[in-house]
């Protein structure tokens, strides 16, 4: 059986995440750790990641690092369903990939937020995201005066 | 295979913890800037800066028009007989009030604009070069589409033949009838891939002198299209390439899929996000007037294929489901027949000669030639027998006099 090197992580609320080094690799944040710093049996923390983001995003590097030779579609189709998440999830998801710095997962929330706004007003955008207008009545005017379109 | 153990050590904390307010306003420059860059319809970008203002400062706005120069383009290598191709660009857009809870009659509109370099906007039926000229009185001067759903279901290119040297009235001919491809590179360097006289794929690059005649050809080249990426172009056989533009030289020409012979015309269309091939078969029948007998060449039958990248074949498909694909003059794009009141999937709506008629009701959409192909049935009509097929373009529904910004 072949010997696998195994790295914890700690989570911002305290949980540990005992995991392989090549799944973990996958983060170029912790990368940098491990090159840096060989921590030998050691804990990293990641101290901006609470445990249930971190195992959805640990998930994530396992499925990524294991099917690496799976075809085309069934990996396309697995990141689909990862993505068909609650916005929160996707907000806490793009936050924590960014931070660990795992730029082909970042790309792929980045593509999934983007397909929301497709199509959709202002509005229903705000809605959806729980974000406030705080642009000026003024402001919200000369935007549709500029947007609008003259027919002839 | 090893096991990986995520030890998952027992918690108490509930999920109330994890609910910190997602600041979806105060995402990251460069995240926000990342989804920006996906969002590759003019319209969806407009809507993203009018959503906050700190979505507003993380994207530069683009230019409504991708030409900051005039769009002439050089005939040199392509054709000798007139000075220069005028390039033209089109949006087909879907548009539709946004859902309610109190409405939910599907009530899109379907629409081609295009955008004269004055800012005006031309309508023109979305499957044919018809430009709508005479509007509804009730028709808005300035639209208001702020409060729409936009959807922008595909882009048109369009070369025309310019006869004479601006200054002066340059005639525009729109005798070359091929569908262009577009592709944008950085900044204002873009691609383009259309079909030679001679059946032969011709490809041309901003800033270049001339175009360049790709010699790869075993039967003679049906259509191009843009798609994921790539050029894709299909022969009258069904053989399918990628063509590859690599800086520097020639274009490299791959196989994408093999021949699926069959009908006699080829048509490529995108389809959630799938790149699906039409096979049109066709019969000549004639038309007598007084002097003249015409042969007519008349659609009677679909095929659809999606492409099975990995294969490297194309793959009859049985249904389209609630998708409505349009083959048009200069592009060919698809919708969600749901969207649309009374229309239902599994169609084609497609232009031919064959359903031109004088009668008087076709003056205001000049839909006139205009079918539609239902896969279920196998039946195929003028789309003027198939009412709610018809209102999908013409005319605009009632609720479009409501987003006038006219005081």
């Amino acid at each position: 059986m072949a010997f696998t090197k195994k790295v914890t992580l700690k989570s911002s609320d305290g949980e540990l995440f005992i995991i392989d080094r090549a799944v973990a690799l996958q983060s170029r944040t912790i990368q940098y750790v491990l090159e840096d710093t060989n921590p030998v049996d050691a804990i990293i923390p990641v101290p901006a990641v609470d445990a249930r983001t971190l195992s959805k995003v640990l998930e994530y590097c396992k499925k990524h690092l294991i099917d690496l030779n799976t075809d085309f579609e069934d990996y396309s189709k697995w990141d689909k369903d990862f993505v068909d998440a609650e916005v929160w999830m996707l907000y806490d998801l793009i936050m924590a990939a960014d931070y660990l710095h795992i730029p082909p997962l970042i790309d792929l929330i980045c593509d999934k937020i983007a397909s929301m706004f497709k199509g959709q007003t202002p509005d229903k955008i705000r809605e959806i995201f729980n974000i406030d207008n705080d642009f000026s009545k003024e402001e919200e005017e000369d935007f549709k005066k500029k947007s609008g379109w003259a027919f002839k | 295979m090893p096991r990986n153990s995520i030890s998952n050590l027992q918690s108490p904390i509930s999920a109330d913890f994890y609910s910190t307010m997602a600041e979806w306003a105060n995402l990251p420059r460069d995240l926000l800037h990342l989804i920006a860059k996906r969002l590759d319809s003019h319209f969806d970008l407009l809507r993203f800066r009018s959503v906050c203002s700190s979505w507003r400062s993380s994207t530069p706005s683009k230019p409504r028009s991708i030409f900051s120069h005039l769009p002439i383009l050089p005939t040199t290598g392509f054709s000798e007989i007139t000075w220069a191709f005028y390039l033209s660009k089109r949006s087909i857009l879907q548009l539709g009030l946004p859902d309610s809870r109190a409405q939910t009659t599907p009530n899109s509109w379907l629409i081609k604009i295009e955008e004269d370099p004055s800012g005006v906007i031309r309508l023109i039926n979305p499957l044919t070069t018809f430009k709508f000229r005479h509007l509804p009185p009730d028709f808005p001067k300035t639209f208001d589409f702020s409060g729409l759903r936009v959807f922008e279901l595909g882009q048109e290119y369009v070369l025309e033949y310019m006869d004479y040297r601006p200054p002066g009235n340059a005639y525009l001919g729109s005798l070359y009838m091929e569908k262009v491809a577009f592709c944008s590179g950085n900044g204002d360097d873009f691609w383009l891939l259309t079909i030679h006289l001679s059946g032969k794929l011709a490809m041309f690059r901003s800033g270049d002198k001339k175009w360049m005649i790709i010699d790869d050809m075993q039967s003679p080249y049906d259509d191009v299209i843009f798609f994921d990426g790539n050029f894709y172009a299909v022969d009258n056989t069904g053989r399918t390439v990628v063509v590859d533009v690599a800086d520097g030289s020639s274009p490299v020409v791959n196989l994408a899929a093999s021949s699926v012979f069959g009908g006699d015309k080829k048509c490529l269309v995108e389809s959630e996000g799938e790149l699906l091939l039409v096979d049109t078969y066709f019969t000549m029948y004639h038309d007598d007037d007084e002097h003249v007998r015409w042969m007519i060449e008349r659609m009677i039958h679909f095929k659809v294929f999606r492409l099975d990248q990995r294969e490297q074949k194309w793959v009859e498909i049985e249904s389209l489901g609630d998708r409505l694909l349009f083959l048009g003059d200069d592009s060919s794009f698809s919708a969600r027949a749901s969207d649309f009141y009374g229309c239902k999937g599994n169609s084609i709506c497609f232009t031919n000669i064959s359903f031109f008629s004088d009668a008087e009701e076709d003056d205001a959409s000049r839909s006139g030639t205009i079918g539609v192909f239902d896969l279920d049935s196998g039946s195929i009509g003028p789309l003027s027998s198939y009412a709610n097929y018809s209102k999908t373009i013409w005319p605009p529904p009632a609720w479009v006099s409501s987003t006038s910004q006219d005081m």
